[in-house]
């Protein structure tokens, strides 16, 4: 289960009925969330909601580029081991104390050394220092990461951060509300406060989440659908290269009906790890269907059942792994969905944490065990991270299926800022967001 | 082998068997009827099973074609139905329509299909959108076709549903609604159960019978028959009765079997119990029908037994045995009828003895006047001429008188012999048994007729003897032996008065049950007819002209105190042969 | 990361910014790294496809370009039977355009991409009765600006700071900037005044107000404050002032707050246009936010240019209404905009407005002075 409190997107309206472009937003009014899976933790630093409550130094922007947010400027020793940041001036957290290097510099320490634990941080006045025994060419990319959110924990708050909204009160499991912080540093929200719940069925906020699966909300009507870039890779995982299988199964499978029903035309193909929109090549890895190879190439095996794993709880890996049976069984092979693990395949949901692509394919062939095909990679040539999916693809042992964006619905009330939205691609950000009184 | 059955034995044994067949003919007509009436009521509750069966399924039709025909009505159906027809739909939406609409009507099969025939949404697997329904394509009037067994796949594999099928109207093709319930395991558990049946329903009709299990295997044999030609059939087994009522699809191909079982077991016990019964009751009736039949036996054959036991007595000897007469019928009849006959018997004899007694005195009288009468008449001519002589010269009468009284004194001599030969037959004693050498008598006898063998005057007699080495010692008196063996000889000796060989032979015979000697008197005389044989041996026969006809008879008599036996063998110009066989 | 766009463009024009590449100049870079995959002489076929909107024109100059470049480098171009096929697809990722060209000879393909900065981008040909005349552009954003001294000077009023600039040969070249210094942060959805006053200039912005002295010494001294000014500065009467640091005005002669207000009439925050009385305004369409009120030369009846939805959702447009017994009737085409109005006020020339609009394809803020003709 993806620990996912609620994530925020950036738009692409598709069904535009009342379009909010030329009017003024209006300040004031409270927000009603619901989401139908995910935990309420405003203290788990994975969550998205921490956005919304706590910053991180820098972030990425919608071109994958670090931009400053809570560090305006920064610099680093030749080596990489030594990095020095710029806070912004004038920042508060909800609590009222001011960011400088003496308050923010616990909360990163605390952060950093979960991956880095040879990392040190000191500095004064509005100046951080950060060392690390080894060089770390990818901080910056690390210090946009959520979980390392310059935040504090009183005994009253759980989460006092510099963000645009403070949490005014928590109802573990059930409930968070948020209120909007009057001196923060990008301008007071235009909402007053957030209240967002975890419900499924018939959406009755101003915005739910629409998730895949049968768990689908009855959207109304007047709502308007809000979707992010294609921002979840859905794939086939072997458990054991076996490349002649797996060679045969992706012939065998055919992404369309998977995109067109499933995802009812909301998700993209998937061929390649990284999304078209995010890498801009995955149309060279397209292929077509072709049962008739796949089923030559598996006469040559005498294979038993396969098992294939998909996470319980999930009806939308359910339904892909039932439509991939399918596809197999045409080809010739049995492939029996379990929820049970240890399966020969497995299907595996990653998400897609940022507009960098160098570092997400970095991340997703770490998680792949693949780390060794990430040493080619520089980001300044698109041409590596071609070739390290391809290695990665020539392997057989991943076979990407389908790319999901995250979908939201808004109610006709809500409106959103889509010039700040194009700034993050990734998160509806809540400070973006007005309602109608 | 035994001797031969006694009468109460067979009666004992017709009786008994009499018992027997009863008791399994009864056993017999009530086993066969019990069987038949338990076979009646199976095959009623088969029938009864089928027919709720059959009444099941045409309510389970009407069902489903009726929450078929609710989702074909309802409002998604009708909107897909129209939106398809505005050609701009996109049926994605639609995707998992088919699972609530089948969980609303409790349908475990609902395909919701293009005129294409692929399928928009499916319930009972729903990942099958985008693939055809080809079926549905046939030109066939669903309305009219009406509800069916169908075979559906399924991702565990394949099922059998009853369907239906509802084409609606959108723009210009159709939308197929293809709905129905599974025939499973849980629909033939709604059919009421009947104690000692079980119900299956056989899809996997190549399943292999277990080589061991009966049922298994006549169940293989039934599923074969039934798929040559699809027909309700039933096939009995020793344990249980199977009936197989085919179902049939849409094109009559036959799609499953559902199979009744029904438990012979409850018949195979009844039978058990009647034949462990049967077995019972016919053994205890068998051992009484053995005791009574003994005890009939006993009683009905005693008095046969008495009067057989009586006849026993009589043949040994016992000639005043009676047998009781215990009752009037037809044995007792007999009885009575018996003891008559011995008395009558006894008379007989008596009166036989009698007259033998006079015929012999009468024979011997004869004889007596017959051997007399020879010397008596030479004795009354030479008296005569005794007479005679005195009348003529002294000389004459000297001579007459030396002559005659010579011949006078010669016929009292042969007097004296024939007497003495009477007197001894009559005194004749019995035998006093020693172990006697019978070669050593033989030769003894030979040497005394030496002289008359050997007289010049005589024609001349070859003198055989061909004696046994091996002859064993015999119990018998030896003057007596001596005595019939003389007669022997003498008889031969006198049967070739012109000469002949003399054979005296003898044999050790060893038989099965006892050891006997024989010795044979052989001559070449001119032999004896068979009438001549047969009255051989009777006292006073005699072919010879001379001898009293006696000398035979006390061989006879001799063979017989000695319990041998005698016998002649002879033709006439052969010569005779004597052959007396002794024990030893 | 800062880039200061140098552009004054009078009638209708593409804007371009920063160190764009020509269609010519990515091809030839393309080109070279093709040549480099390849040895000399060997022949070659060209497919040039695109997943990205172009001007039809940027594809064949792109095309040709290529070809030529090809061509010059000793790969010789043919149709029929090549040795090697050349498929270029001009693609796009998060960080802009990326050329990505397949070399396939037989079996192998080896890949080169070559990011292309900033390409040409689309504009639709807006037909306008509305006269638009381009100012200035930047990356932040602009809340008002005001020209001076005949047009020759420039001052642009940005959240934090305000600029000012010279047209010099055509061109506007900075000659101050002058940061605000602010009692509050800058608020969301920012907007702001800046208006000629005497000695200089005054900058007016929700919980802060500035004066400011010209070039050549640009400076600018901010009080916080929340003075009142007067919306349309040819009608002294009405004037307004923020509330707080949220952008709605309230004005003593306009009871509740409201965004914009012109000839008597209010765009109020629940989206109706009224006048002071109540009475709302009939439009044919819903108006946006923002209207601000012109001098037509063209007819009596009072002009408003309204900001209004565009077609799609994050392009706005203007277009100018006359008002008339209660009832506002659209009097011109609609210009559609690149972008979301950000800014829509009276300029201080008669008969001009000052419109700011964000690019939704560069972020950049673009504004421009707008007035009303008659259409021929």
């Amino acid at each position: 289960m993806r620990l996912r409190a609620w994530a925020w997107l950036a738009l692409s309206s598709i069904w535009a009925a009342y379009l909010p472009g030329a009017t003024r937003p209006r300040f004031g009014g409270t927000l009603t969330v619901e989401l139908s899976t995910g935990m309420l933790d405003p203290a788990s630093p994975q969550g998205h909601l921490s956005v919304a409550i706590a910053e991180t130094l820098v972030r990425v922007n919608a071109r994958g580029s670090i931009e400053p947010q809570l560090a305006t400027a920064w610099q680093h020793e030749p080596d990489y081991k030594r990095w020095r940041f710029t806070l912004r001036p004038k920042v508060t957290f909800h609590d009222g104390e001011p960011l400088t290097a003496a308050s923010a510099a616990p909360a990163l320490l605390a952060a950093v050394r979960k991956r880095h634990s040879d990392a040190t941080i000191t500095g004064g006045g509005q100046t951080l220092v950060v060392q690390f025994e080894r060089a770390m060419p990818e901080l910056l990319a690390e210090l946009a990461r959520p979980e390392t959110a310059i935040i504090h924990k009183t005994d009253t708050n759980p989460v006092v951060g510099t963000g645009p909204f403070r949490l005014a009160a928590w109802e573990p499991g059930r409930r968070i509300s948020l209120a909007a912080f009057e001196d923060y540093w990008g301008g007071r929200p235009f909402l007053d406060s957030v209240v967002i719940s975890l419900a499924a069925g018939p959406a009755r906020a101003d915005v739910f989440d629409i998730p895949f699966g049968s768990t689908r909300r009855v959207v109304p009507e007047n709502t308007r659908i809000w979707a992010s870039p294609p921002r979840e890779l859905i794939a086939l995982l072997a458990a054991n290269p076996q490349s002649t299988l797996l060679q045969a199964l992706s012939l065998a499978i055919d992404r369309a009906p998977i995109v067109n029903v499933l995802t009812q035309r909301r998700g993209d193909a998937a061929f390649g790890v990284l999304p078209q929109w995010l890498s801009g090549y995955a149309f060279l890895f397209q292929t077509a269907p072709d049962i008739a190879r796949a089923r030559q190439l598996i006469s040559q095996l005498r294979l038993p059942a396969i098992s294939l794993t998909y996470p319980a709880n999930d009806s939308f890996a359910r339904a892909v792994a039932d439509r991939i049976a399918l596809n197999a069984r045409d080809a010739g092979v049995t492939i029996q969905p379990t929820t049970n693990s240890g399966g020969s395949l497995t299907l595996v949901r990653w998400p897609i944490e940022s507009a960098d692509a160098a570092a997400e394919l970095i991340r997703l062939l770490g998680l792949l065990g693949a780390g060794e095909h990430a040493a080619s990679i520089d980001p300044t040539k698109p041409e590596t991270l071609f070739e390290a999916e391809r290695a990665l693809l020539d392997d057989h042992r991943l076979i990407p299926l389908v790319y999901l964006p995250e979908l939201y619905g808004l109610g006709p009330r809500v409106h959103n800022s889509e010039a700040a939205q194009k700034r993050d691609p990734f998160r509806l950000n809540l400070e973006n967001l007005w309602v109608d009184p | 082998m035994g001797g031969p059955v006694s009468f109460r034995t067979k009666v004992f044994l017709s009786i008994t068997t009499t018992v027997v067949i009863s008791v399994w003919i009864v056993a017999s007509v009530v086993s066969t009827l019990v069987t038949n009436s338990f076979e009646r009521q199976d095959s009623q509750r088969t029938a009864a099973l089928v027919s709720q069966f059959r009444s099941e399924f045409d309510r389970r039709s009407t069902e489903v074609a009726r929450r078929v025909d609710a989702i074909a009505n309802s409002e998604t159906v009708q909107r897909l139905a129209l939106n398809l027809g505005t050609s701009k739909i996109d049926t994605a939406q639609y995707y998992d329509a088919a699972q609530a609409l089948a969980k609303e009507q409790s349908l475990n099969f609902l395909e919701l299909a293009g005129s294409d025939g692929s399928i928009i949404s499916s319930a009972e697997w729903p990942a099958r959108f985008g693939y055809k329904e080809t079926w549905l394509l046939q030109p066939i009037d669903w309305k009219t076709q009406g509800v069916f067994l169908q075979r559906e796949e399924l991702a565990d594999g394949p099922a059998l549903g009853l369907m239906t099928v509802r084409a609606l109207n959108a723009g210009d093709g159709l939308l197929y609604v293809a709905g129905g319930q599974r025939l499973d395991k849980a629909f033939l558990d709604s059919l009421p159960p009947a104690p000692g049946m079980n119900i299956r329903l056989v899809r996997d009709f190549d399943a292999p019978a277990s080589s061991d299990d009966p049922v298994s295997k006549l169940t293989a044999a039934l599923i074969q028959n039934v798929r040559q030609k699809p027909r309700e059939l039933s096939f009995t087994g020793s344990d249980v009765t199977l009936t197989a009522i085919p179902l049939l699809g849409r094109d009559q191909q036959l799609l499953a079997i559902l199979m009744v079982e029904n438990s012979r077991a409850e018949l195979a016990n009844l039978k058990t119990y009647i034949q462990g019964t049967a077995w019972i009751v016919g053994s205890a009736g068998v051992m009484l029908g053995l005791g009574f039949s003994f005890w009939a036996a006993s009683r009905v054959t005693r008095p046969v037994r008495e009067l057989a036991s009586t006849v026993r007595d009589v043949a040994g000897g016992n000639w005043d045995a009676r047998a009781p007469v215990e009752s009037k019928d037809e044995v007792g009849q007999l009885a009575e009828d018996f003891n008559h006959m011995t008395e009558q018997l006894v008379e007989q004899r008596d009166r036989m003895i009698q007259a033998e007694r006079v015929a012999a005195w009468r024979e011997l009288a004869r004889r007596l006047a017959h051997e007399l009468k020879n010397p008596l008449f030479p004795l009354q001519i030479t008296i005569e001429n005794l007479q005679r002589a005195r009348q003529a010269s002294p000389d004459q009468f000297d001579e007459v008188f030396r002559e005659s009284t010579t011949t006078l004194l010669a016929e009292l001599d042969n007097l004296k012999t024939i007497v003495g030969r009477f007197s001894d037959f009559a005194r004749m004693p019995a035998p006093h048994l020693e172990t006697v050498d019978l070669n050593q008598i033989v030769q003894e006898v030979v040497k005394l007729f030496d002289p008359q063998i050997e007289a010049p005057d005589r024609p001349r007699i070859v003198k055989i003897l061909q004696l046994d080495d091996h002859l064993p010692a015999v119990a018998a008196d030896p003057e007596q032996l001596r005595r019939a063996l003389r007669n022997l000889v003498l008889n031969a000796l006198d049967a070739m008065p012109k000469g002949g060989t003399l054979t005296l032979r003898t044999q050790r015979l060893d038989g099965p049950a006892e050891r006997k000697v024989a010795l044979e008197v052989s001559d070449t005389g001119e032999g004896l007819t068979p009438e001549e044989c047969a009255r051989l041996f009777t006292p006073y026969y005699t072919t010879k002209q001379h001898g009293t006809g006696l000398g035979l008879a006390i061989v006879q008599s001799v063979v017989s105190d000695h319990k041998g036996t005698i016998t002649v063998r002879s033709e006439p110009g052969k010569g005779a042969t004597f052959r007396i066989e002794l024990k030893a | 990361m800062l880039r200061v766009a140098f552009t004054l463009l009078f009638g209708w024009a593409i804007v371009a910014t920063g160190q764009a590449q020509s269609p010519s100049e990515v091809a030839s870079q393309l080109a070279a790294r093709i040549s480099s995959q390849l040895p000399r002489r060997t022949t070659v076929s060209l497919e040039v496809q695109t997943q990205v909107a172009m001007m039809p024109a940027d594809l064949s100059t792109f095309r040709r370009a290529l070809e030529e470049d090809l061509r010059n480098m000793g790969l010789p171009m043919t149709a029929t039977q090549p040795e090697t096929r050349v498929r270029t697809t001009i693609s796009e990722n998060a960080r802009g355009v990326l050329l990505v060209a397949e070399i396939i000879a037989g079996d192998q393909r080896t890949v080169v991409m070559q990011p292309w900065v900033a390409p040409p981008t689309t504009d639709a040909k807006p037909r306008l009765r509305i006269s638009r005349k381009p100012v200035w552009e930047q990356p932040e954003p602009v809340l008002d600006l005001l020209l001076l001294n005949s047009d020759s000077e420039l001052l642009v009023l940005s959240s934090t700071n305000v600029a000012s600039f010279r047209l010099d040969t055509g061109k506007w070249t900075q000659t101050g900037l002058a940061t605000l210094s602010l009692a509050r942060p800058p608020a969301r959805d920012p907007r702001g005044r800046i208006e000629s006053a005497p000695g200089g200039f005054r900058v007016y912005l929700p919980g802060t107000t500035c004066s400011g002295t010209l070039p050549p010494m640009l400076t600018v001294a901010c009080t916080p404050g929340n003075e009142a000014w007067p919306v349309n500065p040819r009608v002294a009467s009405f004037v307004a002032r923020w509330v707080t640091d949220r952008n709605v005005l309230e004005s003593p002669s306009f009871q509740s707050a409201f965004y914009a207000g012109a000839d008597g009439w209010f765009s109020t925050a629940e989206h109706r246009i009224i006048d002071r009385a109540g009475n709302s305004l009939s439009v044919p369409d819903a108006w946006g936010s923002d209207f601000a009120g012109v001098e037509s030369s063209c007819g009596a009846n009072p002009t408003i240019l309204a900001s209004g939805p565009g077609n799609s959702p994050d392009r706005d447009q203007a277009q100018a209404y006359e008002i008339a017994s209660g009832r506002a009737a659209t009097a011109s085409e609609p210009m559609t905009l690149a972008g979301s109005i950000t800014a829509l006020w009276p300029a201080e020339a008669a008969g001009q407005a000052t419109l700011v609009v964000r690019n939704s394809k560069t972020g950049n803020y673009e504004a421009s002075r707008l007035g009303v003709a008659c259409s021929e």
